[in-house]
């Protein structure tokens, strides 16, 4: 037998144990669950002959998990309550096959679980991927110094602009100075009238640019912009559900440790955010 | 039928609880321990299982305090032992016991003679 199969046998065992303490406080049934974990840890290291045979019988000794329940309840003084699910511990057989009801209803349980995490995982990727990528392209695009247009005139006079980049259909207009600067100012008058305001001859001008407004620019952005985010998201979100589903995968974790989860998935997030939030920045 | 097997269900159930602490008296003892030492006498237990409740009971009645420690090589164990009110519990119900046991079989030796 491989460890797989023989974790799959315990975890579904522990997942009925699960389903049939739902009643019972958490903190108990998480003691309960862990204490039968050990007890099947500990058997099974101690026995020569690792075989299905020895599992099912170190299974068949602890008893069936409904009897279990019901000793619980008697011994911690609560009214029993019949299980959640409609796979009552009565039908199943005595051997513990891993095609039982009672096993499809443990292993429903933690699929639930982790169907109810990926949303909010998602959720919390579209807060926290494009917040980065807000911060960092608001970084990236202005880098240069805001000034106000009579100060470009003012300059255009001293004849230390070098270029003014404009773009059609946009206020916004870059200067570029001899010494290398860049500054940015936004204008509603034509850059021809604004060197004529500035009072000099055309051929001390500067240099003067004029780009269209053109759709290849879009499609760029979206590659540049929607592609990281996709394949970012999808890296995720792929190592969320991972992380959950080995974290929380067994059993233990099915009911109590929901919130937990949930929390867990939240902090990685956030931390894989910071990452590539701290990553992107270094890029730019 | 029936109702004879519930009470001696019953009987069981209560003594098992106190073969518990009588393990536990003078030395901790782990989990699995306690489960090998009282499933190696007959007819105390039905389910090995049985144990984990009974000794949750007990710790949430402040018989015994547990205490998880690392092994070597395997899974961390559940070390028991008694606080003083579960050595009081367990000299009340020795004491007790043994003169109601001994009540008992006096009865079932000689009943038809008494």
């Amino acid at each position: 037998m491989t460890e797989r199969e023989r974790l799959e046998i315990v975890d579904d065992y522990l997942g009925r144990l699960d389903v049939q303490l739902h009643d019972l406080p958490q903190g108990i049934r998480i003691d309960l669950i862990e204490d039968v974990r050990r007890h099947i840890e500990e058997a099974w290291g101690d026995s020569p002959d690792k075989s299905r045979v020895v599992l099912l019988n170190i299974l068949d000794r602890l008893g069936e998990p409904e009897e279990l329940a019901r000793e619980g309840r008697e011994r911690l003084g609560l009214e029993g309550e019949p299980p959640p699910t409609p796979t009552s511990a009565r039908v199943l057989p005595s051997s513990f096959g891993p095609s039982t009801g009672g096993a499809d209803g443990a292993r429903r349980r933690r699929r639930l679980g982790a169907v109810r995490l990926t949303p909010l995982a998602i959720l919390l990727l579209l807060c926290v991927v494009p917040t980065a990528f807000l911060l960092v392209f608001q970084r990236s695009a202005a880098p240069e110094e805001t000034i106000s247009i009579s100060q470009i005139v003012a300059d255009a006079r001293a004849g230390r602009v070098e270029r003014i980049e404009a773009r059609e259909g946009s206020a916004e207009i870059i200067v570029s100075y001899e010494d290398g600067q860049r500054r940015r100012g936004v204008t509603e008058t034509p850059i021809s009238a604004l060197l004529t305001q500035a009072n000099l001859p055309p051929q001390q001008w500067p240099e003067v640019r004029v780009s269209a407004a053109s759709s290849t620019d879009a499609w760029l952005w979206a590659l540049s912009f929607l592609l990281p985010l996709i394949v970012l998201t999808v890296v995720v979100v792929l190592v969320v559900v991972l992380a959950v589903r080995s974290f929380f995968g067994r059993p233990s974790g099915t009911g109590g440790g929901g919130s937990g989860a949930a929390v867990l998935s939240a902090v990685l997030v956030v931390i894989l955010g910071c990452v590539a939030l701290s990553g992107l920045l270094l890029a730019v | 039928m029936d109702e004879n097997a519930a009470l001696i269900t019953q009987m069981r159930k209560g003594a098992v609880e106190y073969c518990v602490l009588a393990l536990l008296e003078g030395r901790e003892r782990y989990g699995y321990e306690l489960v090998q030492a009282l499933s190696g006498v007959d007819g105390m237990l039905v389910s090995e299982g049985t144990v984990y409740p009974i000794l949750s009971r007990l710790k949430r009645d402040g018989l015994v305090r547990a205490e998880l420690r690392e092994s070597r090589g395997g899974p961390a164990r559940k070390y028991y032992r008694l606080t003083p009110s579960g050595d009081a519990a367990l000299a009340a119900f020795k004491a007790q016991w043994r003169i109601f046991s001994g009540a008992v079989e006096t009865i079932l030796r000689e009943g038809a003679r008494l």
